[in-house]
């Protein structure tokens, strides 16, 4: 240890100080730690366009056909992973309710159309990243289908989470 | 003069982190008697928000660094000041010293006498004072953007006899 303070002494004194000087080092270090900073942005409601009893209906999560996908937009400058935390297997219209199938789809920005996830269920990964190098977005798409639309006339809605976090 | 931290780089190699990670102290011989440079506290940023500078300055006595010098005879010290903080990534963040960033007291019961890093101070270890503290502070300046992460520099201290 002793060497290689001297060795960093020597070249030290070399550079700016008299070279009859014995010059001494002494080492600190300045640290800093960035935190992780996610930031909910945009979002939009994914409707499904009118539902007639007896036909399937679906909002196709690429290309958005057959209504509005719906979407969240985060923005991260750390290594993340969306999940949906909350994806509910049924629509409710006061008591009646109908099932559907979600379809999930990420994209850098909302101007974009976003290439399908491998898993949309509750609890799976839609999306993540693992080489993040400065402040991003990320675009979360949600599509689906109803199949079974033999119900009750009405409005039938679900709450959808999904969540970002650092890992 | 200005010590230029890019020069000494090159200069050094892996010299400079290999000590900086040890924080041994440094020992020569000073003509008046042996000096003593001992790290005591490295300059502490904490947590940082890009895009909003910090600034830690050297009368913040939890977060400024520290060393303490001892010895007799006439000095003059220098910093080997870095120009960033950088990741294991190689990300960096600015990394700048001003003015008022540096101060010196000799003795136990000295006077607080600022300095500005960037040009060094000289030190007067005579008189029965034998022993010095060095305080030093800087300003941080992470992008908006900056990559989260720990990011930690160098700073040599040079103290040499006139």
């Amino acid at each position: 240890m002793r060497k290689l303070a001297i060795m960093t002494l020597v070249a030290g004194a070399a550079l700016a100080l008299p070279a009859s000087a014995f010059a001494q080092a002494g080492n600190i270090t300045a640290t800093a730690t960035v935190n992780s900073v996610f930031i909910d942005g945009a979002f939009q409601n994914l409707v499904f366009d009118a539902v007639n009893p007896g036909t399937a209906a679906s909002v196709n999560v690429v290309t958005g056909a057959g209504g509005t996908p719906g979407f969240v937009e985060f923005s991260y400058n750390a290594n993340y992973r969306v999940t949906a935390t909350a994806l509910p297997a049924t629509l409710a219209s006061g008591a009646a309710t109908v099932g559907v199938a979600w379809e999930c789809g990420t994209s850098a920005g909302t101007g974009t159309n976003p290439a399908a996830s491998a898993a949309c269920t509750q609890g799976a990964t839609v999306a993540s990243s693992d080489a993040v190098a400065g402040m991003g977005t990320v675009v979360v798409w949600l599509g689906g289908t109803i199949a079974d639309t033999n119900v009750l006339a009405g409005t039938y809605t679900g709450n959808i989470t999904f969540t970002i976090a650092a890992f | 003069m200005r010590f230029r931290p890019k020069a000494l780089v090159r200069v050094l190699g892996g010299t400079v982190l290999v000590a900086a990670l040890a924080a041994s102290p440094g020992m020569a011989q000073g003509g008046g008697g042996t000096a003593v440079v001992d790290p005591v506290q490295g300059l502490q940023f904490g947590q940082l928000v890009p895009g909003m500078t910090l600034r830690v300055g050297p009368e913040e006595v939890g977060q400024r660094g520290e060393l303490h010098v001892e010895g007799t005879g006439q000095y003059q010290v220098q910093f080997l000041l870095p120009e960033a903080l950088v990741s294991l990534e190689g990300r960096t963040i600015p990394l700048v010293f001003g003015a008022t960033d540096g101060i010196l007291v000799r003795g136990t019961a000295g006077t607080a006498q600022v300095f500005d890093p960037r040009f060094g101070i000289g030190l007067s270890l005579t008189g029965g004072v034998r022993d010095a503290r060095i305080f030093l502070g800087g300003t941080v300046e992470p992008a908006p953007g900056q990559a989260s992460g720990m990011y930690l520099a160098n700073i040599t201290v040079l103290v040499a006899r006139n």
